[in-house]
């Protein structure tokens, strides 16, 4: 057994891509062979394993990548020392740096953000190509910025730009917020730099603090959504349950026969304010919030805004009256269900603008991904 | 002093200028100043070379920068009680003053870094415990659900058990074997649900952690 080639590929690819620039350039020596070893056992792996899971598990936990790596570096590094030695070292270094950057632009492009990542990566080379010596242009890529630059920066800007918008777009307040602080700091480190761009490192440093910060209360808001839809959607079938559609409503609609359909409708009908119960117990333990709260709430207000408690309003009138009838034992009122059955008729049960995105927020994606996107995104 | 011997001076003046009053680069401050110390007070580039390779110059100055890095980051998942990420910068620490050549230096970052990422990888486990909740809550929803005589037998035992199964199925087939990929030995560690990177990512009273932990030992079969 193996596993899948195409997966196997995408994992050795890069590995086998860095060995062979070596090898087209006549790398030789003890590291060298170290780096073809840690080669050869990734390929054997990907030939006696079937599971990608254990796959990588054994890659990481057999130190194949750090062999590699390592390996690859020392020979880099004396092939370097081994040229610099024999002649003009500047301007084999400048050329060899020229080298790589170029090598880069290939391996970028067709990539994403790649333009933005190319873009400091040309400038480099048509500094490098301007006739400068080496020092001076170390001097310059230093103090323009252009090394963090090549790390991304503009691209790391760019792309929190864009996770914010995103997170504003698809009406996600404390996603929102998240990004918000994570450009302040950005750009609060940007501007006490010495250079005008911040240290990647320390910016790495205060993005993962402001995640942290922000994940349990994400996880809070999550699992407050999650269980009040579900109390709206024990309610809302309850009531839906008596109604004369029900026995053609794909809820309860059983393909063994009538008799499984009338018993799935029974099933809704006697259980489902069990259920509720249940979960409005959990609901209280967890929040020390009622039924009634729900409503108030920022996670409720903020869904519906958004377009993503997708019940018409009436039908959601109709869910808060149905709620005091939904008691163990008990049954809605006749006419509930009349009201019920009145609004499936007219189809009116579902928001017409459910899950769907209001122009402004449409034109405001448009104007930031494009049109192109947004079709591949939401139709 | 002769142009070439002039540009590298600045450069290194402007390698220097970009730790100057940074508190997280202190020590990359101080060794890039050796750097531009030792080029400034040269006659030429050749008795930078010695001094670069008799001082070590060149080795010192990459370990202040992890030494900067690497205390930076030991503080800051300090700071944030991640003491699990924090064994990375910290043995880095411990070992960085032994180091004498660039490549150690490389390999012996990469080395624990990587054991630490197995590390990270099994504590992230414990995250099972809450990606389960969602399942654990259906469980004691069906199981307390009042319903009628008729119903009991269905809403109280078969839905909640068959939910059982398939986690304690999930667990023996799937999860078990794929972490013993990283740890033949692992065990799930309920002590850990209560350490601070693990419980505060948890929205729910302490109280409601103590039931969902029997619920998940039964869920799994643990």
């Amino acid at each position: 057994m193996s596993v899948d080639k195409n997966i196997a590929d995408s994992i050795l690819e890069t590995y086998r891509n860095m060995f062979r620039e070596l090898e087209d350039k006549n790398a030789s020596g003890e590291s060298f062979d170290r780096m073809k070893d840690a080669l050869n056992r990734m390929e054997s792996l990907a030939l006696e394993t079937d599971d990608v899971a254990e796959f990588t598990a054994k890659l990481t936990t057999q130190n194949l990548f750090i062999e590699f790596s390592n390996a690859y570096s020392e020979t880099l590094s004396s092939m370097l020392k081994d040229e610099y030695s024999k002649g003009n070292g500047d301007q084999i270094l400048l050329e060899k740096a020229l080298e790589a950057y170029k090598y880069a632009i290939n391996q970028l492009e067709g990539k994403p953000n790649s333009e933005k990542l190319i873009t400091p990566i040309e400038e480099l080379i048509e500094l490098g190509s301007s006739g400068v010596s080496y020092p001076v242009f170390l001097k310059i890529a230093e103090e323009k910025g252009l090394n963090e630059a090549l790390k991304g920066s503009i691209v790391v800007r760019d792309s929190i730009l864009a996770d914010l918008e995103f997170a504003e777009f698809m009406h996600l307040p404390l996603e929102a917020q998240k990004n918000l602080e994570i450009l302040k700091t950005f750009d609060e480190m940007a501007s006490q730099s010495t250079f005008g761009v911040p240290d990647s490192f320390e910016f790495g440093l205060g993005r993962q603090r402001i995640e942290w910060t922000y994940a349990p209360k994400i996880n809070h808001w999550n699992l407050m959504i999650r269980f009040w839809g579900k109390m709206l959607e024990n309610i809302y079938d309850w009531l839906d349950s008596f109604c004369s559609f029900a026995p053609k409503d794909d809820r309860w609609l059983d393909m063994r026969g009538h008799s499984f359909t009338m018993r799935n409708i029974k099933r809704t009908q006697e259980c489902n304010p069990g259920i509720l119960k249940s979960r409005e117990k959990i609901f209280y333990e967890y929040f020390q919030l009622a039924w009634e709260d729900i409503f108030s709430q920022d996670t409720f207000i903020n869904e519906y805004n958004a377009r993503r408690v997708w019940y018409s309003d009436e039908t959601l009138q109709l869910i808060k009256k149905t709620y005091d009838y939904c008691k163990p034992f008990n049954k809605p009122d006749t006419e509930l269900i009349r009201e019920a059955e009145e609004i499936y008729a007219g189809k009116r049960y579902k928001r017409p603008d459910a899950f769907q995105f209001s122009t402004e927020d449409k034109n405001r994606f448009i104007a930031m991904f494009g049109e192109e996107k947004y079709k591949e995104m939401f139709g | 002093m002769e142009q070439r011997h002039q540009e590298y001076c600045e450069y290194y003046k402007s390698r220097m200028l970009k730790y100057e009053n940074n508190s997280t680069y202190k020590n990359s401050y101080k060794s890039e100043k050796a750097l531009y110390d030792a080029i400034n007070s040269s006659a030429d580039l050749e008795e930078f070379g010695r001094k670069v390779e008799e001082e070590n110059l060149a080795v010192k100055n990459a370990i202040a920068l992890v030494k900067d890095q690497e205390t930076a980051r030991a503080k800051f998942f300090e700071d944030l009680k991640e003491y699990i990420k924090s064994h990375a910068p910290l043995r880095i620490l411990e070992t960085i003053d032994s180091v004498k050549t660039d490549m150690e230096l490389v390999n012996k970052v990469s080395e624990i870094e990587a054991d630490v990422n197995i590390e990270i990888t099994l504590d992230l486990m414990t995250g099972y415990f809450y990606y389960d909740s969602q399942i654990l809550e259906e469980i004691e929803v069906y199981e307390t659900a009042e319903v009628p005589d008729e119903w009991k037998n269905k809403i109280n035992n078969e839905y909640p058990q068959s939910m059982i199964d398939s986690g304690r199925e999930a667990w023996i087939k799937d999860v078990l074997p794929s972490v013993w990929n990283w740890d033949p030995d692992w065990k799930f560690n309920f002590d850990l649900i209560w350490e601070e990177r693990h419980r505060r990512l948890i929205p729910v009273p302490d109280e409601i952690i103590k039931k969902r932990i029997e619920q998940f030992k039964r869920y799994r079969g643990i």
